[in-house]
């Protein structure tokens, strides 16, 4: 019995361990070529793994920040700029819906719920087209506001933001309201703190995904300076040669961030996904 | 609804309050909090979407001239190989990721949730870093992973088992496809992961007690007591893969140059309808292709909520 636990414990650490390194293996390699300054020796035909370490320097990083004016920080500056345009919105307006969708009971909220729920998985994909026209009525293209404003407002967070207001206790409200605070005071005052650790889990999903985003920034974004780093990343693989020497480095550290944010509080990263999930 | 009584009584009582906030009130309040997702509704999601309808019914070119030509971007739409290719290329994609993903993901989730199991919450870290990278930064390396090299680590195990190297990415519709799949997956696995991980957490311990007091052995339990107590997790996660699968794009745009597919390899439906739109400029047709998409997602994601009876009261 004990035999056999132990060639368990071998068995499930040589699985674990294989995986895990698939699943690293990229980093590592994203890292290590990045410091490849002469990069014909990287790979010929794809990627090969004889690097030894006279081949490495920082020279690549140093290209990003003098290569056309450093645009690669303007990217990431834009990046910046668009997460946290996209977070706070997103969180401000899915919050106050879910909460009054869940906690009043009025006239019109079934309709509101049927709304919510039929748009809560159609994907950005497939309104690119319209979205795209009207932006470009609303002089929105190649605009930040035009890359965060058409999905702010997700169906998902909302839904979520209800699932967390349902749980709360619904007689601070009434108390409230008997101590003479007026509705929105309410929401902000008792509510509304209430629903941080929601905020939290929701913030760093919307957060996620307003960086990594590709797609909608690619078809609002028309120029240079205003991409973010996906879509700016991506023009360095041209179909003119491939510019790996800033596209390595500068993968490494669009990573980075998101890497920081969840090395240091890995358990709401986690509980952020969790949440993202419907609890049957 | 004992609550009823008190909420009547609190709103006779609440009258000189309403009267001092003005707006502030029960009744007007939740339409004032919930105005902007109506207006986001309105304007991001029902104009749009009739917009497009509209548009599929329309020969576009450019901005300005637009005729009316009914039901043809349609009939033209069953008649064109290339878009048979891309559902043919998107599908097989869909049917891969939901394999690779549920039966990884559960299996390895199952392994992680096992108190003997060492360091699990290291090697739930380590799986799910590659949740966090754009797929540009994935693309770049899979590009190179399955680049046709005979030195790169995938063609040397080819060689290994006594097969050639292979062009992956310019081989076969199956070798396109197979890179799009490892691609996504190693994004994908670790957030499905997490979402088994949750979903077990949830299957009471006791189940498992009385499974094993009545001689189940391990097989037996993921069986009776595991697979059945994740099922709303499963769906959900097959559902998530689904709508994952058919709308994917940024693999094929990355992994072939700005999407630049060759002939009818690794081309999708949201990257043909890309392409058609951007590329070619025949809005008209490639809103016909959305509109088309967007009720098959709409259909599946009706089911969804069927399924899991998600949005009852409760």
């Amino acid at each position: 019995m004990k035999r056999q636990k132990r060639s368990y414990r071998i068995f499930i650490i040589v699985l674990l361990a294989v995986f895990a390194l698939m699943a690293l293996m990229p980093f590592v390699y994203l890292v290590v070529a990045s410091l490849v300054e002469d990069m014909s020796q990287v790979f010929k035909n794809g990627l090969a793994l004889d690097i030894t370490p006279d081949m490495l320097g920082t020279g690549n990083y140093r290209m990003l920040v003098t290569e056309q004016h450093g645009v690669f920080f303007r990217w990431f500056w834009n990046s910046v700029v668009v997460t946290a345009m996209f977070t706070v919105l997103s969180l401000a307006t899915s919050s106050m819906v879910g909460y009054a969708v869940s906690v009043y009971r009025f006239r019109g909220r079934k309709i509101y719920i049927i709304m919510i729920m039929s748009t809560m998985m159609i994907p950005v994909e497939i309104l690119m087209l319209p979205l795209y026209r009207e932006m470009l009525s609303f002089r929105l293209l190649n605009t930040y506001l035009g890359v965060v404003l058409p999905f702010a407002d997700s169906s998902f967070a909302i839904y979520f933001f209800m699932q967390y207001a349902a749980s709360l206790p619904r007689e601070l409200v009434d108390a409230a309201r008997v101590d003479g605070c007026g509705e929105f005071a309410i929401f902000l005052k008792i509510m509304g703190p209430l629903m941080i650790p929601a905020f939290g889990s929701m913030g760093i999903l919307q957060a996620m995904t307003a960086w990594n985003d590709f797609l909608w920034p690619l078809i609002v974004m028309s120029t240079n300076e205003n991409f973010t780093l996906t879509v700016g990343l991506q023009t360095y693989l041209s179909p003119y040669g491939n510019n790996y020497n800033m596209l390595f480095a500068g993968a490494v550290i669009s990573v980075i961030p998101l890497m920081i944010l969840f090395l240091c509080n890995q358990n709401a990263f986690i509980s952020g996904i969790m949440a993202g999930s419907v609890k049957g | 609804m004992g609550g009823v009584g008190v909420s009547l009584m609190l709103t006779g009582r609440k009258r000189g309050a309403a009267e001092r906030h003005g707006i502030n009130t029960m009744r007007i309040a939740p339409y004032l909090f919930t105005l902007p997702f109506v207006i986001s509704f309105c304007l991001f999601f029902a104009y749009p979407l009739g917009y497009m309808v509209m548009m599929s019914l329309e020969n576009i070119e450019g901005i300005s001239s637009v005729t009316f030509v009914g039901m043809k971007n349609y009939v033209r739409l069953f008649g064109d190989a290339r878009v048979m290719n891309a559902v043919r290329n998107s599908v097989m994609f869909t049917a891969g990721i939901l394999v690779l993903n549920v039966v990884l993901a559960l299996l390895l989730a199952v392994v992680l949730n096992n108190r003997q199991t060492p360091l699990r919450n290291m090697f739930r870290s380590a799986l799910y870093l590659p949740a966090l990278t754009s797929i540009i930064v994935a693309g770049i390396y899979f590009r190179l992973f399955f680049g046709s090299g005979d030195r790169t680590p995938l063609n040397s195990v080819m060689s290994f088992l006594g097969f050639g190297p292979k062009a992956w990415l310019f081989d076969t519709v199956y070798t396109g496809v197979f890179a799009l799949v490892i691609t996504s997956t190693w994004r994908w696995l670790g957030t499905n992961l997490i979402y088994f991980l949750c979903g077990l957490q949830s299957i009471p311990q006791e189940l498992y007690e009385a499974a094993e007091i009545d001689g189940a052995g391990p097989l037996q339990r993921l069986i009776y007591v595991t697979i059945p107590g994740l099922r709303p997790m499963i769906v959900f996660v097959v559902t998530v893969l689904t709508y994952g699968g058919l709308r994917m794009f940024g693999e094929s745009y990355v992994l072939w140059t700005n999407g630049n597919t060759p002939n009818n390899i690794g081309i999708t439906i949201v990257l043909y309808i890309y392409k058609t739109a951007f590329a070619r400029y025949q809005t008209g047709y490639a809103a016909a292709m959305s509109t088309l998409l967007f009720v098959v997602l709409f259909f599946i994601n009706l089911l969804y909520i069927r399924f899991l009876k998600i949005g009852k009261e409760g």
